[in-house]
């Protein structure tokens, strides 16, 4: 059995992906795995044994909220929004990541050891 | 308030998360399905690719939840759920606990009752108890012997040790006044004993400093006990004078009710200890009767000051060796002090109370393992749903927990009824029959209940719980639900276990045997007097008037003569000492000729002072010479008769009669010798002893005694003799209480009491552990030929005839007992020498022992046949056809 930090990038990574996604427009679960991979040109993929409760632990914290409504194939689906609240978060998340690449980018960068 | 919310509204939360997951996987399908799939094809891969669906569902439940207690919580109501649905299992195993808690908490609340009670005294943890040793070691507590006058003096003035030492006395006093003359137990105490113990009283003061000098002590606290019996609990009392012992002494204060120190039934009054000047002659230093208790200073603790006392009695014994020679002295705490006086009885009832647990606990251990094979499958699947091993063991731990705590729950009631037919048992004995009142449930022992149960749940419970789960999750399921090696190696669990049981039980039975054995040779013994007919009266003549010995001796011969010339009357007589009555009362002694000994190095002998007529009261038949004689008063030369134990001691090889021995009777050697004039039958001491020992008696006219037992030998019913005899006394002195009197019978029974009651109760604990032993056998049996039914059919088909299929399972059976008695008897070894917490150390011969184990190994196999026989006949019923068409 695989555990969540074998399937994740780092812990958060999904949920600020998940955050990302849902700041450009609402979805269902779905659409959101289709969405991220598309994004991420297939390099990404999402598990549907994460994501779910990935979403649940969003809802909880009120990062998204929820919706039933009716998908466009006519489906009734479950459509996630970002909140005020999540929107916030997601930008500190973005901004902590942002610095956290750049410091691993340059102890990676070739010639400055 | 968020929590709150989520809690409520979580049904719908589930609900929705079903299902999107649901609609998620349609969405997948049906988007394969357009890519060209079929839909059966598009199914399987949406499945493969979104993973265990369940699992998923239940990770994302999860989010919302506090796991831990949500999942016990559903472990519990499955538990319940698992119990309701197999009410047999349920009510062997629950049942089969509660007997074995019941067990338990029932000694526990008498051990709780007195040997854990906190003495109700300012910080107990700082008081110990003074005792000094016998250098004899003979006897029960040698080594806690009281302190003499002398000694307290000095040790209070030398020790640096304490904050303050203290004495206390006890002493009858007649209580006199309005309403019958009565007996009641007082404690002579220091003059701070009260302060230095931190106790206050309820009403009125303590006693003041200058109270212990002669001329200033006519002053007594009343208990609350007394208080509300003889004066009604009426405030006014306070100042009053009441009369003791024909003296006046005003009452001061009423102690609060809920002061005890000890367990035995406390004094009713408390007066002044004052010392006699001749308390601290020479003569008088070998007199011991203080009780002596000391607070600690602080720095102080129970160890350094037992070390001063040992340095402080060598002082003691170098400057007085002629009374203190060999004698030492200790410190102990007040708790130790008063758990030591029940000790070894009560470990050895808890012992074997804790065996029957373990054996109830084995056996539903074994009851686990077997259900466990039918739910095997169920675990099986359960581990491919995804459940965790740890999760399997928690669920199994959480249905033995509800077993235990209904077991406990049950085993509570049955301990209360135990309680009280123990309490019943021992309020035949003025002694023991207050550990019956100190016994209860309160809250100490629902406590121990819950900690017993919890701790057989984890017991009983974790053997199965790691063996069911252990599973080879592929064979399990494959093979359906016959696992053969699951099984073979639950079944070789099973039979360790069962093993176990008749060990233990074995080990049970054997101890329980020895005791009965013990019990029964004290029943078959002759006591050397004929008990039949006769009433006895304790007189204990305290009053004023008495304190000349020449007065005691007139009082108890007009009463004997008094009595003597009643109609229906054979013969009246008294004694000091009532045997099997009263503790025995022995004295060194030295034979008139042999070289000189000191006091600690002479022989010793059981002494009674009594009237001519006693011994025919008592039917102890005289062997040789003559009996006292009425003529044998204070003016004559002094005579004693001595017993036949005496005789085969002292005397071996010469004639006794004749010859003069000194009986120290007193602290100073006395300058008279007394000739042995007879020889008389031997008596036993008390129930327990079996041995005769040596007993020395010296007419009551020339040695008296102010505590005497009258003993009348009547020609009818001896109990309806009481009044009359009560009316007797009164014609001698209208003043005089007198104890309930007793007939011998009774005072035999009492004295056998203590002893009877833990044999019923090693003998009922046996009993209930041969039973569950042969439950366990039994259902191990019954479990593997229900195993094994397919085979049996296979061999009957084959022409096995039914007595081989019986003699197939019953062998198995015995093989299994034959192993637990092996294990057993080598468990049991020990208790060849078992001491059984007898008073004295007076056993039967060890060789005496073997019938015993033999008889206890023939029980057990006894029980392991029946066990296994009726499955094995049960076996010989099977149907070849039907069990092969089961298949």
């Amino acid at each position: 059995m695989k555990t969540r930090e074998q399937r994740d990038l780092f812990p958060g990574a999904l949920e600020m992906m998940i955050l990302k996604t849902l700041k450009r427009q609402p979805l269902h679960g779905y659409a959101l795995v289709q969405q991220i991979k598309r994004t991420s040109n297939d390099l990404l993929q999402i598990e549907e044994g994460s994501l779910y409760p990935a979403l649940q632990r969003l809802l909880k914290e009120e990062l998204v909220k929820a919706e039933w409504g009716i998908s466009s194939t006519n489906r009734r689906v479950r459509t996630y929004k970002l909140t005020a609240k999540g929107a916030k978060h997601l930008e500190n998340e973005v901004s902590r990541f942002e610095k956290m690449l750049e410091g691993i980018t340059r102890v990676l960068a070739p010639g400055e050891s | 308030m968020m929590w709150l919310k989520q809690l409520f509204s979580r049904r719908r939360l589930y609900g929705d998360l079903s299902e999107e997951i649901q609609e998620h996987l349609e969405e997948k399908i049906e988007e394969l399905v357009a890519g060209g799939m079929s839909r059966k094809e598009a199914t399987y891969a949406a499945r493969r690719e979104f993973g265990n669906v369940t699992l998923t569902e239940e990770d994302s439940r999860t989010v919302w939840q506090w796991p831990s207690i949500e999942d016990f919580f559903m472990d519990v109501r499955f538990g319940a759920r698992m119990l309701r649905k197999n009410p047999g299992f349920a009510a062997v195993t629950i049942v089969t606990l509660a007997i074995g808690i019941a067990a338990n908490t029932t000694i526990f609340s008498a051990v709780n009752g007195c040997m854990l009670r906190r003495p109700r005294i300012k910080d107990p943890a700082r008081v110990v108890v003074i005792v000094t040793a016998d250098p004899a070691k003979e006897g029960w507590g040698w080594d806690r012997q009281p302190v003499s006058a002398f000694d307290f003096v000095a040790w209070r003035e030398q020790s640096r040790s304490f904050e303050a030492m203290v004495a206390g006395e006890q002493q009858e006093f007649v209580l006199s006044g309005e309403g019958q003359p009565e007996r009641v137990l007082g404690l002579r105490v220091s003059a701070d004993y009260f302060h230095s113990l931190g106790v206050e009283v309820a009403l009125g003061r303590t006693f003041l400093a200058d109270e212990d000098q002669s001329g200033r002590n006519r002053v007594v606290i009343l208990s609350d006990g007394l208080w509300q019996r003889r004066f009604g609990s009426n405030p006014k009392v306070m100042g009053e004078v009441v009369r003791l012992n024909g003296e006046g002494y005003t009452v001061i204060g009423v102690m609060s009710s809920n002061y005890r120190i000890g367990v035995y039934g406390g004094p009713e009054l408390w007066a002044p200890l004052v010392f006699p000047p001749e308390s601290f002659l020479p003569a008088s230093r070998g007199n011991r009767s203080l009780e002596v208790m000391a607070r600690l200073k602080s720095g102080a603790s129970v160890e350094t000051a037992r070390a001063e006392m040992v340095t402080l009695a060598q002082r003691s014994e170098q400057a007085h060796p002629g009374t203190s020679k060999g004698w030492s002295a200790s410190a102990m705490s007040i708790q130790h002090y008063i758990a030591d006086e029940f000790g070894v009885g009560m470990r050895l009832q808890m012992g074997v109370a804790l065996f029957v647990l373990l054996i109830a606990c084995v056996n539903i251990a074994s009851l686990q393992l077997a259900r466990g094979a039918e739910r095997q499958t169920e675990f099986a699947v359960r581990t491919a749903l995804g459940a965790g091993r740890f999760r399997l063991v928690r669920q199994s731990l959480v249905e033995s927990l509800l077993i235990a705590l209904a077991g406990g729950g049950l085993g509570l009631l049955l301990a209360s009824w135990g309680v009280d037919l123990l309490r019943r048992g021992l309020s035949l004995t003025a002694d023991v029959g207050s550990i019956g009142r100190e016994m209860t449930i309160d809250h100490t022992v629902m406590i121990f209940t819950l900690g017993v149960s919890v701790l057989a749940a984890v017991l009983f419970g974790l053997v199965p719980a790691v063996h069911q789960t252990a599973l080879g999750l592929h064979s399990t399921l494959k093979e359906g639900s016959r696992a053969i090696s699951q099984s073979k190696a639950r079944h070789r669990t099973q039979s360790v276990l069962v093993t176990a049981e008749i060990a233990l039980a074995l080990v049970l039975l054997i101890a329980a045997g020895v005791f009965v054995q013990e019990f029964l040779d004290r029943v078959h013994a002759g006591f050397g007097i004929d008990s039949n007919q006769v009433l006895t009266a304790n007189i204990s003549l305290s009053n004023a008037g008495y304190k000349d010995s020449s007065k005691q001796a007139a009082f108890f011969q007009e009463a004997i003569q008094r009595l003597a010339a009643l109609p229906g009357v054979i013969s009246a007589g008294a004694t000091s000492t009532l045997p099997l009555g009263d503790y025995e009362r022995t004295v060194t002694f030295s034979i008139e000729g042999r070289p000189a000994l000191s006091r600690t190095e002479r022989g010793r002998t059981d002494y009674f002072a009594i009237s001519p007529d006693y011994l025919r009261a008592l039917g102890i038949p005289l062997i040789r010479g003559r009996n006292f004689l009425s003529s044998d008063s204070a003016q004559e030369p002094p005579v004693a008769l001595v017993n036949q134990a005496f005789v085969r001691r002292y005397f071996p090889n010469e004639d006794s009669i004749g010859k003069r021995i000194r009986l120290d009777t007193s602290g100073l050697d006395r300058p008279d010798w007394s000739e042995i004039v007879g020889v008389v039958g031997d008596v036993r001491d008390s129930f327990e002893q079996r041995k005769y020992v040596p007993q020395a008696y010296e007419p009551y006219t020339q040695k008296s005694s102010s505590v005497m037992t009258l003993v009348v030998r009547t020609g009818s019913d001896p109990a309806a003799f009481a009044p009359t005899l009560r009316r007797a006394v009164w014609g001698v002195d209208k003043d005089q209480p007198i104890a309930a009197a007793q007939t011998m019978n009774q005072v035999m029974a009492q004295s056998g009491a203590g002893m009877r009651v833990a044999n019923i109760l090693i003998g009922t604990f046996a009993g209930l552990g041969l039973a569950l032993a042969a439950v366990g056998v039994f259902a191990v049996m019954a479990y593997a030929v229900a195993q094994r039914t397919h085979e049996i059919g296979i061999r009957m088909a084959l022409g096995a005839r039914r007595s081989d299929v019986l003699r197939m399972v019953v062998k198995k059976g015995l093989v299994l007992g034959a192993v637990g008695i092996g294990s057993g008897l080598a468990l049991a070894a020990p208790l060849v020498w078992l001491k059984l917490g007898l008073v004295n150390d007076d056993l039967l011969p060890f060789d005496q022992r073997g019938p015993v184990f033999l008889a206890a190994v023939f029980l057990i196999w006894l029980a392991a046949l029946l066990a296994s026989y009726v499955p094995a006949w049960r076996a010989t019923k099977v149907d070849p056809i039907l069990a092969l068409r089961h298949e």
